[in-house]
């Protein structure tokens, strides 16, 4: 039995070891804030890529968001690109899906953004959200067309 | 789910077309073949909303959320298929009614034997007209299984409940 429990636990190392997925590690002030709401079979994470001058996407990491509020820190004045993912699991039929939507945000500085996030019965919703330094004016940011990067 | 999906689409197709191997070329014949279609159906709703605000929802959500490219990629023992579809929405707002259009091109591991409209075959078509102030009805014609993600989607938008986007990969 203890010899089973430590192979689990070794294969699993492995599968982490081997897999391409870090965690996120945030080297700035938290000024991203987002809300997931998912069914529970379902996973959302958020993949966090910084871009350079000549528009090459450098992956920082990994976010797996929990259920109710996140935060992560964003580097200011510099393009982000995001990919916010969907897992859905399913143990018996041991497959798994994922769907994902990407999106660029240049944080500005002092500005704090909010992502609501939801994945409940196949459908999904994602609003960003901008508030100004010392306010409560909300303005609300297309997702859908996202600025794209051009070398500077 | 999205194999069967794909399955009951292309037999949809396929029905739709009967012998005579021609498909639908625009909404008009789609929703001529579709109600009396195997596995296809005509149904209708009332909505407690205006007119106005179900259009613009449809203008709003239909380019977001149903522009997609999906690929399926399956294996058994014996074989490997990958079949990539991209779902083309359009949205058409004609005197006194709003049309949603969804087409289906297969870029991929589908062959096609019959001739393609422009933006693919015709996965569904869902007019929205007007009945009264704040009554819109919904005309939907369609597969009658394998798509409830995207009719619940379009009834959120309809109803104004639930703006969210339906997953294409389910």
């Amino acid at each position: 039995m203890i010899k089973q429990i430590i192979e689990i636990l070794l294969i699993s190392l492995m599968m982490t070891a081997c897999s391409n997925i870090k965690p996120y590690q945030a080297t700035h002030k938290n000024n991203f804030f987002v809300n997931s709401k998912t069914d529970n079979d379902v996973k959302s994470s958020i993949d966090i890529y910084q871009v350079d001058k000549a528009c090459k996407y450098i992956y920082k990491g990994t976010v797996s968001l929990e259920q109710g509020k996140n935060k992560i820190g964003l580097k200011n004045n510099e393009d982000n690109y995001l990919v916010v993912s969907f897992t859905t699991s399913s143990f018996w039929a041991s497959s798994t899906s994922s769907m994902s939507q990407d999106m660029m945000i240049k944080p500005d500085k002092g500005y704090t953004y909010k992502l609501d996030l939801s994945y409940l019965d196949n459908i999904y919703n994602i609003e960003l959200k901008k508030t100004q330094p010392g306010s409560n004016k909300t303005i609300t940011i297309d997702t859908l067309s996202p600025h794209r990067c051009q070398n500077k | 789910m999205i194999r069967l999906t794909l399955l009951l689409s292309l037999s949809l197709m396929t029905l739709l077309t009967g012998c005579s191997l021609k498909q639908p070329q625009s909404a008009d014949e789609f929703r001529l073949a579709a109600p009396t279609a195997f596995l296809a159906k005509k149904e209708s709703y009332v909505v407690n909303r205006p007119y106005s605000k179900v259009s613009k929802a449809f203008k709003k959500q239909a380019p977001k959320c149903l522009s997609a490219r999906i690929r399926t990629e399956s294996r058994t023992n014996t074989s490997y298929q990958v079949i990539v579809t991209k779902y083309n929405p359009t949205v058409k707002v004609t005197k006194g009614r709003t049309e949603l259009h969804l087409q289906q091109m297969h870029e991929q591991g589908v062959m096609h034997v019959s001739e393609v409209p422009k933006k693919g075959y015709f996965l569904m078509v869902v007019d929205a007209v007007p009945v009264s102030k704040n009554k819109t009805r919904i005309d939907y014609y369609g597969p009658s299984m394998s798509v409830d993600n995207i009719t619940k989607a379009i009834k959120g938008w309809a109803t104004g409940k639930n703006m969210g986007c339906p997953d294409l990969t389910k």
